[in-house]
């Protein structure tokens, strides 16, 4: 059986699964063991015309993983810094709050001034 | 006026509610996804491992000298796996930010920091008082007034009247000054956050709708490659046993009612496994779904019924009575 082109368009991929599918059923209904044999000789070719197709996608969305994976690293790496600007708030507070106790402890400590 | 600001400070950072609870749906939405594709990834390599053992066998009973268990392919190596996960704990990270982020109005640093600053108000009060009193509405400690009457040896009597500011602010004050700055670092975080975040999400948001896209294809030719190994090897074992059934093979029967009895338990892990790889490509379109939700959220610029801003409003006023009754009374 010849090697189809990979990857395979839609329509031959739809017949080579139609075919696939029609050997898996025989398999399925016969207790023969020639016909299972033979079957069993000739279904892997189908098979793997299927699985070269399927390794095929697979190995390019491995690509697309990759290039994703700097897209939303750098999302992250934005927020972030979101966060930091979000803490430096909350942290300016706690600072007013020590300039204000500081402040304070000196007009305890000197009344007058 | 003071309670106007408040109110408008609480107007404004309730609107942040929804979006919170569109990010913890997304984590939420994201954790099965990251999980079972983890596992759906190692199940097919272990799944199509276990087929090329059964085509060894065959290789073997064929005496096919090309064969090299060395040279069996491997459906996805370490590196593409890893392309996988390291891309979905990305987008974990992703969700988990976007959760702190919009939770970042109920800060515990700003409460405590906000604690501190109303706590440490003492004499220093007294000066800031009655301009954080104008703006906050709330009324100081009352000063006391004195009256002082000398009597001189001469029978003079002469009658002097001082006032005394009061030395600290009361509690009610405190209370009432670190509750209003609480709401002022809500507000700005919330500045922050509305500023920032919805353009990071909505641009965030086609490239999670591809990789939902890819993950679902993924996941499907996964569940064809799957389907056809559990094929091959039911259809082998089938093959085996008819052979040993072959006159003059003389099988040992409990071996042969073993090998037999493989066969219902491979079809239901086809099955369970064909259940699995379906469940989690939903989850996928969930997740794709969750994240779009979450794009038009952050997009709205009147997203909710009056109804149900008031409804914010409240819990997010509960939020703050909360704060304020936890202050201390004195």
């Amino acid at each position: 059986m010849a090697t189809p082109t990979i990857p395979l368009s839609p329509e031959v991929r739809a017949a080579y699964q139609d075919l696939y599918d029609k050997m898996q059923a025989a398999l399925d209904s016969t207790m023969d063991e020639a016909t299972i044999e033979a079957l069993n000789a000739w279904q892997p070719e189908v098979d793997q015309v299927l699985t070269k197709d399927d390794l095929y996608k697979l190995n390019a969305d491995t690509a697309v993983f990759d290039a994703l994976l700097q897209q939303i690293n750098d999302t992250n790496t934005g927020l972030k810094t979101l966060q930091g600007q979000i803490a430096s708030i909350a942290s300016h507070f706690a600072m007013a709050a020590d300039i204000i106790a500081a402040i304070d402890k000196v007009l305890t400590l000197v009344p007058g001034v | 006026m003071a309670a106007m600001l408040v109110f408008g400070l609480l107007v404004t950072g309730c609107s942040l509610t929804p979006l919170a609870k569109h990010a913890t749906a997304l984590s939420a939405a994201i954790a099965p996804v990251v999980d079972q594709s983890a596992a759906a990834y190692r199940d097919a390599v272990a799944l199509n491992q276990l087929r090329a053992d059964y085509e060894a066998v065959v290789a073997y009973e064929n005496k096919d000298a090309n064969y090299d268990p060395r040279n069996t392919p491997v459906l996805l190596s370490q590196k593409d796996i890893q392309a996988r996960l390291t891309v979905l704990a990305a987008l974990q990270v992703y969700s988990k930010s976007l959760v702190e982020i919009t939770k970042g109005t109920d800060s515990p640093e700003l409460d405590a920091a906000s604690k501190s600053v109303g706590s440490n108000l003492t004499s220093l009060g007294n000066d800031l008082a009655p301009s954080i009193e104008s703006v906050l509405g709330i009324a100081a400690t009352p000063s006391s007034t004195t009256t002082t009457t000398v009597t001189t040896v001469s029978g003079a009597t002469s009658t002097t009247t001082s006032s005394t500011a009061a030395t600290t602010l009361s509690p009610a004050v405190r209370n009432g000054i670190s509750t209003g700055i609480n709401a002022l670092g809500q507000f700005l975080v919330y500045r922050t956050v509305e500023k920032e975040l919805p353009g990071k999400i909505v641009e965030m948001d086609p490239h999670v709708q591809n990789l939902c896209n890819v993950l679902a294809d993924d996941i499907q030719t996964l569940q064809g490659l799957e389907s056809r190994d559990y094929d091959r090897i039911l259809d082998l074992e089938k093959q085996f046993i008819l052979d040993d059934e072959k006159p003059g093979k003389h099988v040992n029967p409990q071996e042969h009612r073993a090998e037999i009895m493989k066969l219902p338990e491979i079809a239901r892990q086809q099955r369970e496994a064909n259940e699995k790889l379906a469940s989690l490509r939903e989850a996928i379109n969930k997740l794709a779904r969750t994240h779009h939700a979450l794009a038009i959220e952050v997009q709205r610029d009147n997203p909710e019924t009056l109804k149900e801003k008031l409804a914010e409003l409240a819990d997010v006023g509960n939020n703050l009575g909360k704060f304020y009754s936890s202050l201390p009374a004195n």
